[in-house]
């Protein structure tokens, strides 16, 4: 029903534009000047999300990897992973921009990217922490009493056997990432968001709609992009045990342009 | 005991923050070099706790631990490590790396290089009795059996002289644990290092160590002595429950056919003539007399036949059914002892020659030796 009542507007095509019509939107790009070119603006939040993701991954998968290994920090793990629900991920792109404008580096990208930073620490570091954690402690055991060094061990036992739960956490927190950083818009940046910005600006449900699903299709192609990458990196050698390791696997929140 | 001494422990002490009870109390033992030593006991007698003070995998609260008379701690402890071998229950292969790059893990950091590591674990590979085809496969693709094979080999692979064993077959079933033990004493008997084994299995101890440490809770040494000593002659109460009931059937397992003192039994040699063997039977009681032809073996004759008979060549042995080698275990001749109709066992050497009788008084005399 719903495919027809679009084949009958497609037909229709008024030469008027309709406000609540996402497709004409993307047809006519006389409708979308005010915020760009749509391969900018996903190539800006792209590499926001990337960078941000990066970032994350550089501190947290080494923090976790340490902190695992000489099983410190238990309390903390458990407590990261619910601090990743709780980061208020707008007001600290609205700090960020403020602290931002004072150090004279404008409104964007760093607000946004430390505000991404922010909320893609708890799932890398979870994942990094529980994948780790779940490491067959005979081989470790075993490692230890060969002669391998700490550092060793962390290097080439437990970091390639926690891989596959790592690489989950970082693809986790990619596809978070994407589809947060859609606030940024509100505090001035460019990127996505900007189409839902300036959608409710000029009452362009259009405009919010198409924004909207920019913001998911990029989430889910992001997830769908990490997910053929890693498969024969997390495949190869490791054991069915390994495999059926346990994941931290935050729901991704796709589609949350609104967040 | 003119052996040297390849490990010793002396006053080793492990006490845990925190515990009410000691982990291991003052410990004193020496492991002869090339000599397996079986820690035994219940649990919490520290066995493990000890096995992993020795290669400081657990660092002892007080105490010094020896390896060829140079304290464990005078070495860096990776270098330590890199010359024990260890093989655990669990195995503990690294499931990311195939069967080779297991086996090669310690000569790979010790810097061998390639050609020389991989003609290592080809060697090692013929030694634990490896297909070579396994070396490309990953561990989880390996039955349980071959895992411990494979840990047995990675410990080897230094050719270090020393290898310390936690239940290295406790995860395999009877049937296979049986041929592992069985393949690491023919192993041993090809490399002679100097083993620790731990295990909670009385019958492993005994089938594998030259000496057997029972250790009570708390890492009291109740009795360390060879396995057939143990059995003989338990030195407390403790002890005697740990090792069980039917200890003299256990001891049979350890005796061979070539610790008796073998005497001729009921045997004549059919040149002596049928006067001579009456003689014989004079001698002794039994239902059976044996002949000897040409030093070999002839067979059993029922008394009443030979008292019947004019001359030897009269009579027809029956070929003997119990028949055992000297390297026979006693169990072994029982075994055939009790199927014999002449309740007595035959030995002979690989060429047949007749070496004399074993009965069940032999045997029995041979215990309380």
């Amino acid at each position: 029903m719903i495919a027809l009542a679009w084949a009958a507007r497609l037909a229709a095509a008024a030469p008027e534009a309709d406000p609540t019509n996402a497709l004409q939107w993307f047809q006519r790009r006389s409708l979308r000047t005010t915020s760009g070119p749509i391969p900018d603006q996903l190539w800006l939040t792209l590499w926001h999300s990337l960078a941000a993701v990066a970032i994350a991954v550089v501190i947290a998968v080494p923090l976790g990897l340490v902190l695992a290994h000489y099983r410190k920090a238990e309390a903390l793990s458990g407590v990261v992973v619910n601090l990743g629900r709780v980061v208020p991920t707008t007001a600290i792109v609205g700090i960020a921009v403020l602290v931002s404008l004072r150090n004279g580096l404008g409104y964007e990208p760093w607000p946004i990217i430390v505000a991404l930073v922010l909320l893609g620490l708890p799932p890398v570091f979870a994942n990094t922490y529980t994948a780790i954690r779940g490491v067959d402690r005979d081989a470790v055991d075993a490692a230890r009493a060969m002669g391998l060094t700490e550092t060793r061990i962390m290097r080439s036992i437990e970091l390639p056997l926690g891989l596959p739960v790592i690489l989950t956490g970082i693809r986790v927190a990619l596809v978070q990432l994407v589809a947060t950083e859609a606030i940024g818009s509100y505090f001035g940046g460019e990127g996505l968001g900007a189409y839902i910005r300036q959608g409710f600006a000029n009452d362009s449900i259009a405009q919010i709609q198409a924004g909207a699903i920019l913001v998911a299709g990029l989430a889910t192609a992001c997830d769908l992009v990490l997910w053929l990458v890693m498969r024969p990196l997390t495949r190869r050698g490791s054991s069915p045990r390994a495999r059926r390791g346990a994941t931290i696997d935050v729901q991704p929140t796709t589609g949350a342009a609104t967040t | 005991m003119s052996a040297e001494v390849a490990i010793s422990l002396s006053g080793v002490t492990k006490r845990y923050a925190g515990a009410a009870t000691v982990a291991v109390e003052p410990l004193d033992l020496d492991v002869e070099r090339g000599h397996v030593v079986v820690l035994i006991g219940p649990s919490g007698c520290g066995k493990t706790t000890t096995l992993r003070m020795i290669n400081r995998l657990i660092e002892p609260t007080a105490g010094t631990i020896t390896i060829d008379g140079t304290d464990i701690r005078d070495r860096p402890v990776t270098e330590l490590r890199r010359g024990i071998g260890y093989v655990i229950q669990q195995v503990g292969l690294f499931p990311h790396r195939t069967i080779a790059q297991n086996i090669a893990t310690v000569p790979t950091l010790l810097g061998w290089d390639k050609r020389k590591v991989r003609d290592r674990v080809d060697e090692l590979a013929d030694l634990v009795g490896l297909d070579p085809e396994l070396l490309r496969r990953y561990p989880s693709e390996l039955s349980g059996g071959q895992q411990q094979r494979v840990g047995v080999a990675r410990a080897l692979a230094a050719d270090p002289p020393v290898l310390l064993m936690d239940e290295p077959f406790g995860a395999v079933d009877p049937i296979v644990r049986a041929r592992l033990q069985a393949e690491l004493l023919a192993l041993q008997a090809r490399v002679h290092k100097t083993i620790v084994l731990v295990t909670h299995d009385i019958d492993e101890a005994i089938a594998l160590g030259d000496r057997v440490a029972v250790l009570n809770v708390g890492g009291v040494l109740e009795q360390y002595a060879a396995p057939d000593d143990l059995l003989a002659a338990p030195v407390n109460d403790f002890v005697g429950q740990f090792l069980g009931h039917e200890r003299s059937i256990k001891r049979l397992s350890l005796a061979r056919v070539a610790n008796l003192a073998l005497d001729g039994g009921l045997v004549a040699d059919v040149e002596a003539g049928i006067d001579a063997a009456r003689a014989v039977l004079a001698k002794g009681h039994g239902a059976w007399l044996g002949l000897i032809e040409g030093g070999r073996f002839a067979g059993w004759v029922p008394v009443d036949e030979v008292e019947a008979a004019g001359s030897i060549a009269e009579l027809e042995p029956e070929p003997a059914a119990a028949v055992v080698r000297a390297d026979s275990t006693l169990r072994e001749a029982l075994e055939v002892i009790l199927t014999s109709r002449s309740s007595t066992a035959v030995v002979v050497d690989e060429h047949g020659t007749f070496g004399g009788t074993v009965t069940l008084e032999a045997i029995r005399e041979g215990l309380t030796r």
